[in-house]
């Protein structure tokens, strides 16, 4: 037994050693070959008294598993690092490449429009450059009446005028299209304002509505307080009564502070509420000029600006950040 | 508009906390935006008495008073003309606040030490009056705050313009009545107006559509003494400055019933009053001193010789009451709105009586206004005479009676209320009801509402404002379609996330903005104007989208100088509204760092071609897109063209003429696309073949030109003669010979999907190929 250890011990020394696949064959000559030198000790067995035989056996085999197995490995080892490729580290910088950005307005519509989406809403869009019946008459507001004052229009060459709000796809898709509808409809408005920390000329809204036989204030409220569970998470809302032409009742949708919880900050002007959209059941006015039944049908219609959402998601508190596109702004986005 | 607390407590008992009260308005629609204490600045001001009053030994304008708070006495220096000794005035102590920050100290004036300030109305925000100190009246006790007597609650509430009748004090406490299940106790007024004089002005009306009743009431020899100091808080209040009675009354009874009244020197009335439409061109000089040059559209009051007022928006100063004023003639009218509007808009004026002119006010406020100011001539002036009330009216409006279903109300608030609910809230707001069968009412509209309700639809929102929205359960709608999706946004959405994903920022940038934007990229078809534009910054709607995109390039520079791209997908009008899509690239396409070392690629119009071909192959309409060399006057000439989708002009492609961009900095080609972006949406299915198993075969083709050939021609010539088995052709090489000649090398890969070509069938097609070249442009195999 003692000549296994020895031999053990000796091969290996010599594996450990050996640093060349030359050595690595030499060494698989030497001890595992036909004429290896375990092979000489196999042959050692029958001289050996009957009851050693086995464990001598067995410890023969042994060394010759544990040879293979390691000459094996260091034989893989060495071929690899023969390939010449040196380690790397991966944590360096990669190749140089640009990186972009989709703009915050674009990312609060698209999560705005999910929302919906889910709902059964789909969409649609309409121009920006829109006539007097689309934006107002259509749309209940009286010529030369003060409601025409809060939506200061800039009139255009072509006796058009860019539209005031996205109400006007209301009107289109009534025209156009029977009940059920269910539309959400995105898009640039323009107001004749002073550009400052609140105001812009040109702005985003979105317009939803829903027209079937059968709508009420419950609809409206059940879709709101959807729809602002799944922006916002659990707040509390409430409907207040307010005035728009074209709708009766009216009404605006305030959350929750989203910055004291309630309690009153400055964003929220101390009162604990955020006003985020306007809504209301559409005025019979707007079926009949749009030629639909006010007597079958009933629906509801809200819009919301989308700057003043993204301000509330993303914490913003000045809407001329969205239309400077300052690249240190853009980049926070993804 | 502002409310002032005090004011509506004349008409109506409040019990609620200010707290309640702005919520309770606010939740029935009457926003209020705020609410604070009219003497918020002031503080430690007490009531006090002058006990002794001595000359100041140094000044002669100087006395010393020893006033006294019933506590204590204090020693104070005053220059003020109109005290005595005994009188009640405020006092403010060492240490007190007044407006604009001013603060109290102890003092020497002229040697003599003060303990404190006697104050004017001015010096306490009450007035204009600086010259004598505030006398109260003898009754306010000693030592109490100044506070205590004269603060106020000042509400701002936001009025949509449907409630024009809660633009006054007495409309908003009827609103708090309806809210809070109160009454609001009537104005007072005389009961009735009897003339012991004859009016010297009768009066005529061209139009009564236009005017559909003018009241006139002549009074004789009155005296125009200085308001009550009730009257002059209650305006200051409003921030409105007393002036005299006769003005003052005139602007208190605008705040109380919302009703204006105009008040008329009558010895400056020549003739009769004639309500009439202004001759085109006709001038008046208006009360602010403006001379006005007026339209036949403007409706005005004059007499036989001059305009005295333009209705409803503002008087004429030759008419005007002064302090010599003796006899006044007073009109109460209703005028129509979209007139008064029309005129108010046309000349810039904006007033408090063409405000509620505009919005529309009751048809029988003109009578209860004059029977309220007359209770107020009996109770602060003197007058000889007065004359009967002069009434021309059209004749009155037919009584609005409005069936309601209780079942409208159902259907619409989606909540059923009992019979006896709906009615309660009629009633407090003001409607009459008559019960009529079948679940259903007949509601009598007061006057002050006719602006507002004029259908079943508006009383619904009246029961459902008071019964509070709030208290309607919420239900989630089950939606039925419509099913035809709309897959546009959705194709523009993922859009703007590959761009971006490849290295650009998306931007929203003002599509209103400056046509000489536009020119200075040479832009040379007319533009879209804006007849009425803010500013001349945005006197279009937008052409192109790039020139703007360059601008956010420029203002971000200095932030980053060596990289940049941008997009934007918006609308532009040429000849007519359409969406485009603008991409811009400039600097490095990548710059160098540890693997790169020296190298860096400065971005061309190929690289952005690549980003272009990229979002082609996305959209799966590479195969449709060709591009051809055109001169756009955009671009450096010779790098630019033109995008074409199916055959068809969508867009260009160029290097920016780098002398159109207004920045130094600029350093690198600026690379600019720009396309219709309706055009690459298809919302056709993709269906894929088979494809092939079998191995493709390369081989190079390299040719002589004579001079430098069109790319796209030499692949559309190599494409027709090669056959069905040519699957691709790749430029690799181009190089510029002796002469003008080019030698351009391809590589042509064929594969057949049927079986493995052989070398042989390969060598044909390459002969075919290699002639159709030749020949097309006498060019040589190399
Ligand atoms: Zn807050």
């Amino acid at each position: 037994m003692t000549q296994i250890a020895k031999l053990k011990t000796e091969a290996l020394e010599l594996l450990e050693k050996a640093s060349t696949l030359e050595e690595i064959e030499e060494l698989k000559i030497r001890f595992l070959s036909r004429k290896g030198e375990l092979a000489g000790l196999f042959s050692e067995i029958p001289k050996l008294d009957p009851a050693e035989r086995k464990q001598f056996g067995q410890g023969i085999n042994d060394l010759k598993i544990l040879l293979t197995e390691g000459l094996e490995e260091k034989e893989a080892t060495l071929k690899r690092s023969k390939r010449d490729l040196p380690p790397v580290d991966i944590t360096r910088d990669p190749f140089p490449f640009r990186k972009g950005s989709v703009h915050p307005l674009s990312a609060t519509y698209i999560e705005i429009i999910n929302i919906f989406k889910y709902l059964g809403f789909i969409v649609v869009e309409g121009p920006e450059i829109e006539e007097d019946f689309y934006n107002f008459e259509g749309l209940n507001f009286p010529p030369d009446h003060p409601a025409r004052d809060e939506q200061d229009s800039f009139f255009m060459q072509n006796g058009k005028l860019l539209r005031t709000h996205t109400s006007p796809v209301q009107v289109r898709v009534m025209e156009s299209q029977e009940p059920p509808l269910a539309v959400v409809s995105p898009g640039k408005c323009y107001r004749r304002d002073t550009i400052d920390a609140s105001h812009s000329s040109m702005f985003n809204q979105l317009e939803g509505f829903l027209v079937d036989e059968n709508i009420s204030v419950a609809e409206l409220k059940g879709t709101i307080k959807y729809f602002i569970k799944e922006l916002f998470g659990e707040k509390k809302t409430r409907f207040r009564p307010h005035f728009f032409p074209f709708t009766e009742p009216s009404m605006e949708v305030d959350v929750e502070c989203v910055f004291c919880g309630g309690k009153g900050c400055n964003v929220c002007k101390k009162t604990g509420w955020l006003e985020i959209m306007g809504a209301g059941m559409i005025d019979p006015n707007v079926f009949i000029k749009a030629g639909l039944d006010p007597v079958k049908y009933s629906g509801f219609a809200f819009g919301m600006g989308i700057e003043r959402i993204a301000m509330l998601r993303y914490d913003i508190n000045d809407m001329r950040l969205f239309f400077e596109n300052d690249i240190e702004f853009l980049d926070q986005f993804r | 508009m502002k409310y002032s607390l005090n004011w509506i407590k004349k008409y109506i008992d409040i019990e609620l906390s200010e707290d309640e009260l702005y919520k309770k308005l606010t939740m029935s629609g009457s926003e209020v935006e705020g609410y604070h204490m009219l003497l918020e600045d002031i503080s430690d001001i007490v009531i006090s008495k002058i006990n002794k009053i001595e000359p100041h030994p140094q000044a002669d304008k100087l006395q010393i008073c020893t006033v006294t708070d019933g506590k204590e006495t204090y020693s104070v220096v005053c220059g003020a003309t109109n005290i005595q000794k005994g009188q009640i005035v405020p006092l403010a102590k060492v240490g007190a606040s007044l407006p604009g920050n001013m603060k109290i100290k102890r003092s020497k004036i002229r040697g003599i030490e003060s303990e404190g300030m006697l104050c004017s109305t001015k010096e306490l925000g009450l007035g204009t009056d600086h010259e004598g100190i505030f006398i109260l009246k003898s009754d306010l006790k000693k030592g109490k705050s100044f506070k205590d007597y004269f603060d106020d609650t000042i509400f701002e509430i936001e009025i949509t313009p449907n409630r024009p009748d809660l633009l006054s004090h007495y409309g908003l406490s009827r609103e708090i009545a309806a809210i809070t299940g109160k009454r609001a106790r009537p104005l007072e007024i005389v009961d009735s107006i009897v003339g012991n004089t004859e009016s010297p002005i009768r009066v005529e009306i061209k139009d009564l559509e236009a005017c559909p009743k003018y009241l006139l009431l002549y009074i004789k020899n009155i005296e125009n003494p200085s308001s009550p100091q009730e009257i002059k808080n209650a305006l200051i209040a409003m921030d409105t400055n007393p002036k005299s009675l006769l003005v003052d009354l005139s602007n208190y009874n605008l705040f109380e019933t919302g009703h204006p009244t105009h008040f008329f020197d009558a010895d400056k009335i020549q003739g009769n009053i004639i309500v009439r439409f202004a001759k085109k061109g006709e001038k008046t000089i208006t009360l602010d001193g403006e001379e006005r040059v007026l339209e036949s559209t403007d409706l005005v009051i004059a007499d036989e010789k001059k305009i005295l007022a333009i209705a409803g928006v503002i008087g004429c100063a030759n008419s005007e009451v002064n302090d010599s004023t003796k006899n006044i003639a007073i009109e109460s009218a209703v005028f129509k709105p979209s007139l008064i509007r029309k005129t108010k808009n046309r000349l810039g004026i904006k007033s408090d009586a063409a405000y509620r002119y505009e919005r529309g006010v009751d048809i029988n406020a003109p009578e209860t206004s004059l029977k309220r100011i007359m209770k107020h001539f009996r109770e602060y002036t003197t007058f000889e005479a007065n004359s009967n009330v002069i009434d021309v009216s059209a004749p009155a409006p037919a009584i609005r009676d409005i069936v309601l279903k209780e079942q409208t109300i159902k259907s619409i608030l989606g909540v059923s209320l009992e019979s006896s609910e709906i009615t309660n809230i009629l009633l407090r707001l003001g409607f009459k009801i008559e019960k009529l069968l079948e679940s259903s009412m007949k509601v009598t509209v007061p006057t002050f509402r006719y602006h507002d309700i004029e259908r079943e639809i508006d009383l619904v929102e009246e029961v459902g404002r008071i019964y509070s929205f709030e208290r309607i359960p919420a239900a989630r709608p089950y939606i039925r379609g419509p099913l035809v999706l709309n897959k546009y946004r959705d194709f523009k959405d993922d859009l703007k996330h590959v761009i971006a994903g490849r290295g650009f920022h998306e931007t929203v940038t003002l599509t209103v903005s400056e046509d000489k934007l536009y020119q200075s990229y040479g832009y040379q078809e007319d533009m879209l104007q804006i007849t009425n534009p803010l500013n001349i910054s945005q006197n279009v709607f937008a052409p192109l989208i790039f020139p703007r995109l360059i601008n956010v390039l420029i203002r971000n520079l200095k932030y980053r100088p060596e990289q940049l791209g941008f997009f934007e997908i918006g609308n532009v009008f040429s000849g007519e509204e359409k969406e485009r899509i603008s991409i811009l690239m400039y600097g490095k396409r990548w710059g160098n760092n540890w693997i790169t070392g020296s190298e860096e690629k400065i971005a061309d119009l190929f690289d952005l071609k690549g980003e272009l071909s990229a979002i082609f192959n996305y959209l799966d309409i590479k195969d449709k897109i060709e591009y051809k060399n055109v001169d756009l006057p955009y671009f450096v000439p010779g790098r630019s063209g033109e995008i074409l989708l199916d055959g068809a002009q969508i867009g260009w492609l160029g290097q920016v003429e780098p002398d159109n961009i207004p920045s130094k900095r600029i350093k690198y080609p600026v690379i600019s696309a720009e396309f219709d972006l309706k055009a690459l949406y298809s919302d056709e299915i993709i269906t894929y073949g088979h494809f092939s198993m079998f191995p493709e075969i390369e081989r190079d083709l390299a040719v002589v030109f004579p001079d430098h050939p069109v790319n796209a021609e030499v692949i559309s010539a190599i494409s027709s003669a090669a056959g069905e088995m040519l699957r691709s052709i790749e430029l690799k090489d181009v190089y510029k010979l002796k002469n003008k000649a080019f030698s351009l090398m391809y590589r042509l890969t064929f594969q057949s999907g049927k079986k493995t070509l052989k070398d042989k069938q390969v060598d044909y097609f390459m002969t075919q190929i290699i002639k159709r070249i030749e020949g097309d442009f006498d060019a040589k195999l190399r």
